[in-house]
């Protein structure tokens, strides 16, 4: 099923009462005040406010040290082949719902990255022989075209598309970037989001498309209809919003954002080995890392 | 608005135009002072003060700002995105929404900023939606937070307003995204302030503390309101334009130009900023902070070039 099928498909219902969101809003930024409130005292002001971008909410459910590491390391870093895949597909979906089909994967990825100033990705890109790169791309441009194309204008589409969520009297931000915001306020039409994804499906994907649902459903102050995962390849793997699905993300935000208050608050960070540990800035000096992995890291 | 409201709005402005020379005149005493005869060059001679710039918190890096300038969708898609929101408003479009306005505006440059339209020229098919998607995703982020049929005349981003202080060579700049009413009857600002982990408060006041007073000097009369538009919160939050919020900024404008001028002595703040802070190899404050142990010990000496 294509994008555009499945749009037409979701219901044009607010799946959530608007009275029920702003509810949850006001119960997560209680509990995300008396996180910051048991922690105050122990907590350089210099961090303040204290930001949950959504790959820091990730990376703490894989390993804590990891998720350290990642917030002190160097900015505009990119994590491999496996990071970049996920770059180009989420280019190559811009440009076709912007202007339809990517013609020359590789010197249009090129054009989008240098315009996009994403100079690390550039690097790596020309780094890899033509050939490799051209295997790596032209795949990808294929099936964006296959799911991606036929989508009506009045749907609106927005690419990285971002909402945050300011909590516990502005001591903590969530925020997140939205790969595809379609319809929604002023298209008549239900909002709907998509991640896009480069890699193998894992449950951590669901939890960051449901914490989408909660960042925008607070941004907004009404419910998207549906979020979605799509992977090349597949078909959109979609799930309609509800109030559990709101409460069950407001319930990880909570923990990952005391967790974090916590570690920075000094308490040592648990170590998880995984295929993370390929990305780690600490995999060199971590007793716990493995190396020779591989890695299904994705944007 | 009455006279008197108007002429309280002029009182204010002049207000804050006689602390802000007061204020300059005490942290630069002798310096920055225009040469009768010589036509001032701001940028290079002077300090430039924009409403970012006073965010900066480490009057080490506002003495030496990253020279890091390049021109990219992100620094791009605010000055498209205006001119697409006025071209939705422009009567002679047909433009039935954000895309096809965006397309329209991409296909005719004329009148577009020099450099933005030298910059987008260059770039091909790809590059060129890499941009427009940016700008979609921009004009209709604003349009959902702002939730509103009002007309806003949105403004032209040829350039920031510009305010030279008079006799220095200080400049201050500021921009803001629309405009409404008119000096008679009040102005009411909108600012965008949207970075996309930004938690507003202190930081959003003080930039529509900085537009307010910009907007006061050039047109000598105070704004009525600041609006600050975050459309990644989904906030609105207007502030009214009074003493305080003027006399803030103008506080802020002479402490970071008391930075500027210091130069390679103005102190150092260490904070979470410091990673990332391209003077880090050189500041022993800095990689402390972040606990580099190695060269921890640095004199922190300063960068030749």
């Amino acid at each position: 099923m294509s994008i555009d099928a499945w749009l037409r498909t979701v219901p044009t219902e607010v799946p959530v009462a608007t009275e029920d969101v702003a509810a949850l809003r006001q119960e997560l930024d209680a509990a995300v005040a008396a996180a910051v409130c048991a922690i105050e005292a122990h907590l350089d002001p210099d961090l303040w406010p204290v930001r949950l971008p959504k790959a820091r909410l990730a990376d703490l459910t894989q390993c804590e040290r990891l998720a350290l590491a990642r917030s002190a390391g160097e900015a505009g870093t990119i994590d491999g082949i496996a990071a970049l895949r996920g770059r180009a597909l989420d280019h190559f979906v811009a440009h076709q719902l912007v202007a339809g089909r990517v013609r020359e994967p590789l010197a249009d990825l090129v054009s989008m990255l240098t315009a996009a100033g994403d100079l690390a990705s550039l690097e790596l890109l020309e780094g890899l022989p033509e050939h490799t790169a051209r295997e790596l791309l032209d795949p990808l441009a294929a099936a964006v075209a296959d799911s991606w194309s036929g989508i009506d204008a009045s749907w609106a589409p927005r690419v990285e598309s971002r909402a945050s969520v300011v909590l516990a009297d502005r001591r903590v931000v969530c925020s997140g970037v939205i790969d595809v915001e379609l319809g929604g306020v002023a298209t008549g039409l239900p909002s709907v989001l998509v991640e896009v994804k480069s890699g193998r499906p894992t449950a951590a994907h669901q939890h960051e498309v449901y914490l989408y649902a909660l960042l925008v459903a607070c941004r907004d102050g009404v419910a998207p209809g549906a979020v979605a995962r799509w992977y090349p390849g597949g078909e959109p793997s979609a799930t309609p919003v509800s109030f559990g699905m709101l409460d069950a993300a407001s319930g990880r935000l909570v923990a990952g954002a005391r967790r974090w208050l916590e570690l920075l608050a000094g308490d040592p960070p648990a170590e998880h080995p995984g295929s993370w540990c390929s990305w780690c800035p600490d995999a060199a000096v971590c007793p716990s890392a493995v190396t020779d992995r591989g890695g299904d890291h994705d944007g | 608005m009455t006279g008197e409201g108007k002429a309280a709005r002029s009182d204010s402005a002049e207000r804050a135009r006689v602390r802000l020379v007061g204020a300059l005149d005490g942290v630069l005493g002798e310096r920055l002072v225009i040469e009768p005869g010589t036509k001032p060059d701001y940028y290079a001679d002077g300090v430039a003060v924009s409403g970012f710039d006073l965010l900066e918190r480490c009057p080490r890096r506002a003495a030496q700002p990253a020279d890091d300038y390049q021109d990219s969708v992100a620094n791009a898609r605010r000055r498209v995105g205006l001119l697409t929101l006025r071209r939705l408003d422009d009567d002679a479009s047909d433009a039935p929404d954000v895309a096809a306005a965006v397309a329209e505006v991409m296909s005719d440059p004329t009148g577009w900023p020099g450099p933005l339209r030298e910059w987008v020229d260059g770039l091909d098919r790809a590059g060129r939606a890499a941009v427009a998607a940016g700008v979609i995703t921009w004009c209709i982020s604003l349009r959902r937070v702002l939730r509103t049929d009002r007309r806003i005349g949105w403004s032209d981003p040829v350039g920031p307003d510009r305010y030279n202080v008079p006799g220095r060579l200080v400049q201050l700049r500021a921009s803001h995204e629309a405009i409404a009413g008119g000096v008679v009857s009040g102005e009411q600002l909108l600012v965008l302030a949207d970075g996309v982990e930004g938690a507003g408060g202190p930081a959003d006041r003080l930039r529509a503390g900085h537009v307010a007073l910009v907007r006061a000097l050039l047109s000598r009369h105070a704004p009525l309101g600041v609006t600050v538009v975050s459309p990644a919160r989904g906030e609105k939050v207007h502030l009214e334009v009074d003493d305080e919020l003027l006399d803030l900024a103008v506080d802020r404008v002479a402490e970071h130009v008391a930075h500027r001028v210091a130069g390679e002595s103005a102190p150092t703040v260490p904070g979470r900023w410091c990673a990332h802070c391209h003077l880090l190899e050189w500041c022993g404050p800095g990689r402390d902070r972040v606990g580099d142990p190695v060269q921890s010990s640095s004199s922190g000496a300063e960068p030749t070039t």
